[in-house]
């Protein structure tokens, strides 16, 4: 039965914040394992919030969220249990800045997980060589650049050999020299095929790694496309309209 | 040729009776710190509330504490707090006690900082990955709360030390009294006296709490958090 059900399941989801505000206005979606998901849309139009139901940091008001089939959002939900299976990363590079970069990579495997340290320090020090970082596990954050410290914190989700993993815009604060180094290492992820939901403001990397384009406004899922269709062809106004603001009409300078 | 002013010191047992009045500032400090960490500890916490009645109480007692001169307050409780509660109490204990409300003011207000100056998303990350609420206080608030805290609560030390030279206005015998002593005493013996046991008098106070400032110096540099500044 497994290759039938989804991975991650979001049936008429509604997030309403206690001040009214509805972010999530009966959001559904499937995803299949292996699949790569990009969520694209205009800030405030739910794709954060989105990706927050699923692990639990928002509670949801309405409507359903599976893993595996199973309904976790249900009273009695054991959160840091869903969330070690659930990885994320964040927009800001969230390392514990008082731990070492193995310090930051052992905490949640040796204290949720109950790893050994020993096994847990080889596959750090493994995931650190494929990011190119394993000669820094000794270093502290700040003695890190942006990109270094984001793909450490890839590296501290994958730590827990996650079922699926949370990317909630993580290269909007880089700078943009560090955006490649970080959108690298996500693409090696979805060649191995680690099953991913992509929020994303950089449209070409959404272009290049996504199965399917998500394309949200208004707490609502407008649009659902390949992603060649997508860019080239979207068929709702408004992700024509979204989609117009990332590019430029050229100026012609004349000398006439 | 007429005798030195230092010699002074060394008349008798006034040297080891400076180091006595030392100890009794050093005694008076210690204490009240002690005390004001066992009650800062959990007025800080306290000061973190979201209640609105907490929020306020401990606001204004840490800004009346802030406001008053530390003497006004030795003052108003040793004269007057004392006789409308009829009750005797000597300079020393008298001193203990506000330099515990003041230093328990202090000390909450840095607990305070050091539990809000964790930003909301290391709680997140935390959580993403699995931690409970406890394991989250544990591993990820505490450490960083007390990195940024323990500097400053050493620093604390110092300023109480130093605030110690007034109990003397209460009648407190301390290091800056024994050296009035000795220098009254020995007025028509040795006239030059008064500058030289002075002298001691500050490198006693600066050789106890210079180690301490480095020590304060020390750990902040250790446990920065985030980088530095680079020029």
């Amino acid at each position: 039965m497994g290759a039938l059900v989804p991975t991650v399941s979001l049936k008429d989801v509604v997030k309403t914040y206690s001040n009214g505000h509805e972010a999530l206005r009966g959001v559904s979606l499937d995803v299949s394992r292996s699949e790569v998901v990009g969520i694209v849309g205009p800030s405030g139009c739910g794709k954060s919030t989105l990706l927050r139901t699923v692990n639990g940091l928002e509670p949801i008001q309405g409507g359903s969220i599976a893993l595996d089939g199973e309904i976790i959002t249900v009273p009695g939900t054991s959160w840091p249990a869903i969330r070690a299976k659930v990885g994320m990363v964040f927009q800001k590079y969230d390392l514990f800045p008082h731990l070492t970069v193995m310090g930051n990579l052992l905490l949640a495997p040796t204290k949720v997980a109950k790893v050994s340290k020993a096994e847990a320090r080889s596959r750090a020090l493994a995931l650190l060589e494929r990011v190119g970082l394993a000669d820094r596990a000794d270093d502290l954050p700040r003695q890190l650049s942006g990109g270094q410290q984001q793909r450490v914190a890839i590296v501290r989700a994958l730590m827990m050999e996650p079922e699926v993993l949370l990317l909630d815009e993580i290269t909007a604060s880089l700078d943009p020299e560090m955006v490649r180094e970080v959108l690298d290492v996500v693409l090696g992820l979805a060649r191995d095929g680690m099953t991913m939901l992509i929020v994303t403001h950089e449209m070409d990397f959404a272009r290049a790694i996504a199965d399917r384009i998500i394309f949200m406004d208004e707490g609502k899922i407008v649009e659902v496309a390949p992603p060649s269709r997508f860019f080239t062809a979207p068929e709702s106004p408004r992700a024509q309209q979204f989609l117009n603001t990332f590019t430029f009409q050229e100026v012609h300078h004349h000398d006439e | 040729m007429p005798p030195s002013g230092l010699d002074v010191l060394f008349q008798g047992t006034n040297f080891l009776r400076l180091l006595g009045g030392l100890w009794v500032a050093a005694r008076i400090a210690l204490i009240s710190m002690a005390l004001s960490v066992l009650l800062g500890v959990p007025v800080g916490v306290l000061m973190t509330s979201r209640n609105r009645v907490i929020k306020a109480v401990t606001r204004v007692y840490l800004e009346f504490v802030r406001i008053m001169p530390q003497l006004v307050l030795l003052f108003v409780f040793y004269f007057y707090v004392t006789m409308i509660l009829r009750v005797n109490l000597s300079g020393e204990t008298s001193a203990i006690i506000i330099f515990t409300v003041w230093g328990t003011a202090e000390l909450a207000d840095l607990v305070r900082g050091a539990i809000t100056s964790i930003p909301a998303h290391q709680y997140e990350t935390g959580y993403a990955l699995g931690l409970t609420p406890l394991q989250v206080q544990m591993h990820i608030v505490l450490p960083q709360s007390i990195r940024r805290l323990i500097p400053a609560a050493v620093n604390l030390v110092t300023r109480m030390i130093k605030t110690t030279s007034l109990v003397v206005l209460i009648g407190v015998v301390e290091v800056l009294k024994v050296a009035q002593q000795i220098i009254d005493f020995n007025r028509f013996t040795y006239p030059t006296a008064s500058i030289w046991v002075y002298a001691v008098v500050f490198a006693l106070y600066f050789i106890t709490c210079y180690p301490i400032s480095l020590l304060a110096k020390g750990l902040e540099k250790k446990w920065a958090l985030s980088s530095q500044p680079s020029h």
